[in-house]
């Protein structure tokens, strides 16, 4: 059974579930354990649920948590990249996990604000208009953001397809 | 395919891939996070129960009543003070003492007059400890060592270790109860019942009972270069059964828990996070 404040926590939360999980696995990665921060901006956000003004924008307000709680959590381990079966000529459906831990990975590499935005935009879904709320900045930056991004994830992972080749050649 | 596809790709992968964690397990941890809600029932059992507790600065009851058992006799230096004004406003909401035979569970052969004499003689020392340690904030609370009192000599053979604060002024924010047994399950079974009778939506939380397997058993070196063991039985979410024992000296030492996640995760001495014990006698009223 559950209580009413839990109740009203759990159905803003439930839609947004699966975005929430993709943004803190994404953004978490190889730094704070994604489910560490989703325990702990969970937790925040049930506590502070009172504060919340605009119900639609719940998931924000996690997102907005979970930056606050990852800004303050060290990022000393940098972790190594998951190359198995990365050629882009063999990825396919059965690799898609591995496939997410190498971008995950890739993004790693970005620098934060260029990687914040990309997760926010490609993963979980948010408007560049929703995003320039959510980081208090304007939506042209957002914008300067998501291409350089984009840009650097690429010389990212062409680097480490090069590599990867370089390594069966080798 | 060239890169810019593959980027493609690997987003629409993504966003795509199905959630790792499962929706029931974050019900699960706002059900926990509920139990803090109930704060005030909770401290209205324990008063009504004469069970200790501690609010922790990150908002953890910890419901306590707990047996030392001293591997030696106990030294006279191992009295630990508590801060009266604490004392006080516990005090003001306690409930009638009962007869201290009835509730002791202690040898039948100690004298409770020597324990009444060791407990005024604890109680002289407080009040004189507190002049030089005012009372701490609920943030920030202090182990206070003391010399001890010469009507202390007659202590018991199992000594009783209380833990509180003023729980009342202190919002509670996480998620965890721990709970540490009185010597035995039954304290920490009743205190289940009622929570189970009171808060239904903790009802799983509290219904499992504890196998002897799941006793873990670790030894911690405390700040002061001493050793404790503790022996541990952790049920599912948000059960903690806890039984102290006492470093070689017979010595109380201070203690954090943090109950995070299935696994008890972080156990502090840091200078930031202490709290107040005190030894006492379950006959001695604060």
């Amino acid at each position: 059974m559950v209580n009413k404040k839990q109740s009203a926590f759990l159905e803003l939360y439930e839609p947004v579930h699966e975005r929430f999980e993709k943004y803190c696995r994404a953004s978490a990665y190889g730094g704070y354990p994604y489910e560490d921060l989703m325990n702990d901006c969970l937790l925040k956000a049930y506590d502070k649920l009172d504060t919340l003004k605009d119900k639609e924008a719940f998931l924000s307000f996690l997102i907005g948590i979970s930056r606050r709680l990852l800004a303050n959590a060290s990022r000393k381990m940098r972790p190594e990249p998951m190359m198995d079966t990365l050629n882009p000529a063999t990825i396919g459906k059965a690799e898609r996990s591995t496939k997410v831990q190498f971008l995950h990975w890739c993004l790693s590499q970005l620098p934060e604000p260029m990687k914040e935005a990309l997760v926010l935009f490609e993963i979980v879904g948010f408007s560049t208009k929703e995003i320039a709320t959510s980081l208090e900045i304007s939506e042209a930056s957002v914008k300067k953001r998501l291409s350089r991004g984009r840009q650097k994830l690429k010389e990212v992972v062409t680097k480490e397809m090069e590599n990867e080749k370089g390594v069966k050649h080798g | 395919m060239d890169n810019e596809q593959l980027i493609n790709d690997l987003f629409e992968a993504a966003r795509n891939e199905p959630p790792v964690r499962s929706l029931s397990s974050v019900r699960e941890l706002v059900g926990t996070a509920s139990a803090s809600t109930s704060s005030s029932l909770v401290i209205k059992w324990l008063k009504q129960n004469k069970m200790n507790m501690l609010i922790t600065t990150s908002g953890i009851i910890i419901a306590a009543t707990i047996l030392l058992y001293p591997k030696q006799e106990i030294r006279e230096e191992s009295a630990i003070s508590f801060e009266e004004q604490t004392v006080q406003s516990m005090e003001a909401e306690r409930p009638p003492v009962k007869e201290p035979e009835m509730e002791s569970g202690l040898d039948p052969d100690s004298s409770s007059s020597r324990i009444r004499e060791a407990a005024e003689g604890r109680k002289e020392v407080s009040e004189k400890t507190e002049e030089k340690n005012p009372p701490t904030s609920n943030k920030v609370l202090e182990v206070v060592q003391q010399e001890p009192a010469p009507q202390a000599k007659a202590r018991p053979k199992k000594q009783q270790v209380t833990l509180q604060q003023e729980a009342s002024k202190v919002e509670l924010t996480e998620h965890a109860i721990i709970l540490v047994s009185s010597g035995g399950k039954s304290s920490v079974r009743e205190f289940s019942d009622y929570l189970s009778q009171n808060l239904s939506y903790l009802d799983h939380e509290f219904t499992s009972t504890v196998s002897k397997k799941e006793i873990k058993k670790f030894t911690l070196k405390l700040d002061n270069g001493r050793e404790a063991n503790f022996r541990m039985q952790v049920s599912g979410f948000d059960k903690l059964e806890l039984h102290w024992e006492s470093d070689a000296t017979g010595e109380v030492c201070n203690v954090w828990y943090r109950l995070d996640s299935k696994e008890i995760k972080e156990l502090d001495f840091s200078k930031s996070q202490k709290f107040s014990v005190r030894v006492k006698h379950k006959h001695e009223e604060f």
